[in-house]
């Protein structure tokens, strides 16, 4: 995925923390991990689950966690 | 005869509304005992009984008139002679309909109207379908002793000024049909009676041509009308229909069902039909009159190929044509991976068709790539409605509103969009039901005949979610909450959650009064009406679901509708207004990536087995891509074959020239459609559709309707759409083998528990049905919810508001927003090509006139509109209808380019396109844009290309 395309997902992935940021934090991490689990394609995931390990940056703190939990549900290294 | 076409006969018309009371009387009627509901009139209790009583003013979608005195009777004890229309039923009452004294008032009365009325019957528009005709057989009137030569009517001029029908005053009887249609039925109050006695006669608004009036053309005065006065151009032209056959209109999604009256293989009229379920015998411009796209030039009716989208069109076989697509897209799965190709389903073909859509990219391109069009309009109703009540699908029938004591809109124009469902909720304001519109602009609802909103909360675009929430902080704080609903129907910790959430200062309506623009004070007092009425019903539409919280905002809905116990029963609930007509449908069919149909997750393994044993294919358990995900994959050069059966994403989508890019970027683009569409103008491979007068099939309306379309002309291309579906997917290898539309219904029956019950018999018997239908709801589900919700406990969603990342700034200090206008549907591909385009032939945008001051604009003006994405061109509209700071603009045409401007920003959960919020700057200028001049020059090319398919080779 070019950096163009990287860059929007992150975009998706702090958009969906945004929406999910309010009470506990552990629950929103789930809620954002879920989520993209459940909608996005297994090559978004890996982009996003290299993106983060790549050190990159750009997630907010909800999203870099909750990626960190996608990474361990589609068997790749946190 | 086919056994689904009717001779044509003018539908039964019983005088008088039928009465909705359960209490019974019984009658005496001519001798025979008859038994009818308590407020029926006698009128209306002899037709049922089979006497059909003379009669003119009176007709069955309209109040009891009394004006024309043929229906006269004899009523045992009673004085002189009452109009059996304006007498209701007594129990035990005797009526005579037929004596000497009344076949010679009758006489009389008839002789009367003859003596001012043309006598050209034979060449008469309705000869042999005209109600004055026939009462004058009727009654037997023999001569017209008053002779013609008095003071008449008969040189009255022709009003010829509509595209779709004449007013020819010197037929008419004054009956005053066309202005109660006018009132009761479509709520316009264009017509009148204007001048007394002798001088009385129809009138559309001042006395002016009907186009320049306030009328709608809905048709409902056609239809009214017992003369010649009010006819249709196509009648006039083509002569009475000869048969007729039901379905259901291809325009919005009210799902209208209609008479389609023909005459071999040609449509006369479209007649609403009075038994349809969505409809009630009413209609709009669109459905009624605007069909004749279906037959125009710009059909293309042979399939189409070519190498390079700037080579000529080649025409050839259908077999040629399957098999040139599945060779490019086997090679470009070879090449590139089994997830480099895709489909998009179209919500205006049939749920069978969009099923086999899906089905095709399921089982024969072996991946989850399928999406369809409600990703960029009501996706997010899917995943909110899905996620708190736990069904993706509104929870009531349209008739509902009828019991609803308060009604609030939310971004939603009925009366635009959904012509016919706002009569019906106009028709309830007129009863007295408060209204609360919740709208950046003031839309015809806040104001119009009769009709006046309570509250026009004209929020600023993209604080949707602030607002709700504050609703909800109105209906917490002051108790307002329906607490023995919660406890018994919903999650109480989920609740307990939200509750918190919503108390928190900082939903208080005074606390987002600055970033909503709406006064608190209004917003307190709109949540108080809504929470206090016995009955409250929310509708709403696109502007809730194209935001960047399209999702949040409709979960905000629900969550106010269970606090406030507005769910589960008439009257009530939470009811999106879908936009094409069969948007519900295509959801239904499992037309989303991440879905199989019936809303079941891809991830489910048991649901995958199902359908992979049914269908012979291993099923892939992760979500395919979305539309937009689609069109990025394409950039990236990822994604390389699309197959698009009936939509048009070159001009539906946002961000048109990233859309341009992707497009362009593709080896191989099917694209199956009535016209060559823009986005046909970069396609490979062209399938010629059939339009829905042409196929088999059925369409599920926004109340879960499922209704027949029937095919009442051959398909003019040879094949219906799910035929040709099932041709590409046997050059992909994967044989399906349907030979009529029910079968595939039976399919999705035998593996959708929520349409178990449903089949084209049952259709057939029943005219329509709304899912639910299985075991437990055997006729099917009009109100949802009712002993618990779906999911089993309503669930309450914390809802943050959250603002857009599209704001006003300095470099674009504006907001434009997007919407749609009563004479053109979406894209405008079928509007465009009918007489709707006199109505509107370019999109203008709106502009408040301390924007165009500003500015120097003035009306008429060209004016530049550039956002982050785009520039565009349009011609400005000066009015206050939009607020300070906000512009507004339609999409119906193409070179208006409109998505041009609008952004890549899209709802947080489902990518539904912020349509409805993006920051622009306007200058005036003289000169179309860049992108508009290269959208000239790139249709020129592609028109050319096309005619070189059609032109005989030069001879060499």
């Amino acid at each position: 995925m070019g950096s163009d395309g990287t860059n929007k997902l992150v975009r998706m992935a702090n958009q969906i923390a945004d929406n999910f940021d309010y009470g506990k934090r552990d629950k929103a991490v789930a809620g954002v991990s879920d989520h993209l689990t459940r909608f996005w394609t297994p090559d978004m995931k890996r982009a996003i689950v290299e993106h983060r390990q790549s050190g990159k940056g750009g997630l907010n703190d909800i999203a870099d966690d909750a990626v960190r939990a996608l990474a361990e549900t589609i068997g790749q290294p946190a | 005869m086919r056994a689904d076409y009717k001779p044509y006969a003018r539908e039964r018309d019983f005088g008088t509304p039928e009465s909705q009371s359960t209490e019974q009387v019984t009658l005496e009627i001519d001798g025979e005992t008859i038994a009818v509901p308590k407020g029926t009139t006698v009128l209306r209790a002899a037709a049922e009984a089979g006497i059909n009583i003379p009669k003119l003013c009176a007709t069955d979608s309209q109040k009891a008139f009394g004006s024309c005195r043929l229906c006269l009777v004899e009523i045992e004890g009673a004085k002189g002679l009452p109009a059996s229309c304006t007498t209701e039923v007594r129990e035990g009452m005797v009526v005579t309909t037929e004596t000497n004294r009344l076949a010679s008032i009758r006489r009389n009365v008839m002789e009367l109207y003859i003596s001012d009325h043309p006598l050209d019957c034979l060449t008469c528009p309705t000869n042999g379908d005209c109600e004055l005709q026939d009462m004058a057989g009727s009654v037997g009137l023999r001569e017209v002793r008053y002779g013609y030569e008095g003071e008449n009517h008969l040189d009255a001029e022709k009003d010829r000024s509509n595209p779709y029908f004449t007013f020819d005053p010197s037929k008419c009887i004054v009956c005053s049909r066309c202005v109660r249609a006018c009132e009761e039925v479509q709520g316009t109050f264009a017509l009148t009676i204007d001048g007394r006695g002798f001088e009385s006669k129809v009138a559309a608004s001042q006395d002016q041509p009907f186009i320049d009036s306030e009328c709608v053309s809905c048709g409902a005065c056609i239809q009214a009308c017992p003369t010649a006065t009010l006819t249709e151009n196509s009648l006039i032209e083509m002569g009475q229909p000869e048969h007729y056959a039901i379905t259901t209109c291809a325009y919005c999604g009210v799902g209208c069902s209609f008479r389609a009256e023909m005459k071999g293989g040609k449509v006369v009229k479209m007649i609403p039909n009075k038994d349809g379920g969505a409809n009630h015998g009413h209609s709009c411009v669109k459905g009624r009159f605007a069909f004749g796209y279906a037959t125009h030039k710009d059909r293309i009716t042979k399939p189409m190929i070519r190498e390079s989208i700037h080579d000529p069109w080649q025409e050839v076989s259908w077999d040629e044509a399957f098999e040139f697509a599945a060779k490019k897209l086997k090679g470009i799965q070879a090449k590139y991976g089994p997830g480099s190709i895709g489909g998009i389903t179209s919500s205006r073909c049939t749920n069978e068709e969009t099923y086999l859509v899906q089905k095709l990219v399921r089982a024969a391109f072996g991946n989850n790539n399928v999406d369809t069009c409600a990703r960029v309009c009501h996706s997010p109703t899917g995943y909110g409605l899905k996620t708190t009540l736990g069904e993706s699908a509104g929870t009531q029938n349209f008739d509902s509103v009828m019991k609803a004591d308060v009604i609030m809109v939310i971004g939603a124009n009925p009366t635009d969009a959904h012509p016919v469902f706002a009569s019906q909720m106009k028709r309830r304001l007129r009863e007295g039901a408060g209204l609360i519109v919740v709208d950046p602009r003031a839309i015809d609802l806040v104001r119009s005949p009769h009709v006046k909103a309570e509250y026009h909360l004209g929020l600023r675009p993209g604080t949707n979610v602030a607002i709700i929430n504050a609703l909800a902080h109105v209906v917490l704080s002051e108790g307002l909450e329906d607490k023995s609903f919660i406890e018994q129907r919903c999650d109480l910790e989920a609740y307990e959650d939200w509750r918190n959430f919503i108390l928190e200062e900082r939903n208080s309506p005074e606390n987002v009064e600055q970033e909503t623009g709406v006064p608190a004070e209004t917003a307190r007092a709109a949540a108080r009406l809504y929470a206090a009425a016995p009955n409250a019903a929310i509708y709403y539409g696109l502007g809730v679901s194209e935001h960047s919280q399209g999702s949040t905002m409709v979960m905000g809905i629900a969550n106010l509708a269970m606090a406030t116990g507005n769910l589960g029963r008439e009257g009530v609930g939470v009811n999106p207004l879908r936009g094409q007509n069969n948007v519900q449908g295509s959801c239904d069919m499992g037309s989303f990536p991440h879905e199989l149909p019936g809303y079941r997750h891809v991830s489910d393994a048991a649901v995958r087995k199902l359908f992979g044993d049914d269908w012979g294919v291993e099923i892939q358990p992760d979500p395919g891509l979305r539309i937009p995900n689609m069109f990025d994959a394409a950039v990236a050069g990822r994604f390389k074959g699309l197959y698009v059966q009936g939509e048009d994403v070159a001009q539906s989508d946002p961000d048109t020239q990233h859309v341009e890019a992707a497009l362009s970027s593709l080896e191989c683009m099917i694209v199956q459609d009535l016209f060559l569409n823009e986005t046909a103008k970069f396609a490979h491979v062209f399938l010629p559709g059939s339009s829905f007068l042409e196929k088999n099939g059925t369409f599920t309306n926004a109340e879960r309707r499922i209704s027949p379309v029937r095919k009442v002309m051959e398909p003019m291309a040879e094949l219906e759409d799910w035929q040709a579906t099932m041709g590409l997917a046997k050059a992909m290898g994967y044989d399906m083998s349907y030979s009529h539309p029910s079968e595939i219904m039976d399919e999705i029956a035998r593996l959708t528990p929520t349409f178990k019950g449903v089949s084209f018999e049952k259709l057939d018997k029943l005219g329509s049905i709304q899912w639910p239908c299985n075991d437990e709801a055997e006729f099917g589900t009009p109100t949802m919810h009712v002993e618990e919700f779906v999911r089993g406990k309503g669930l309450f969603r914390v809802t943050p508001y959250v603002p857009t990342d599209e704001r006003s700034t300095s470099k674009y200090p504006l907001l434009l927003t997007t919407g749609r206008i009563l004479s053109q549907y979406n894209v405008g591909a079928q509007t465009r090509r009918t007489a709707n385009l006199g109505w509107h032939n370019e999109d203008v945008l709106e502009m408040h006139p301390h924007d165009a001051e500003q500015r120097g604009i003035e009306e008429g003006d060209w004016v530049g509109l550039q956002s982050r994405a785009g520039e565009t061109v349009l011609r400005a509209v000066i009015t206050d209808r939009v607020q300070p700071g906000v512009v507004y603009t339609t999409f119906h045409h193409p070179e208006s380019g409109a998505n041009v401007v609008t952004t890549d920003n899209s709802d947080w959960a489902t990518n539904c396109p912020e349509y409805k919020v993006t920051a622009v700057q306007a200058f005036k200028v003289s000169k179309l844009s860049d992108w508009q001049r290269k959208f000239e020059a790139f249709t020129d090319e592609q028109i050319d290309l096309l005619e070189r398919a059609r032109r005989p080779l030069p001879v060499s």
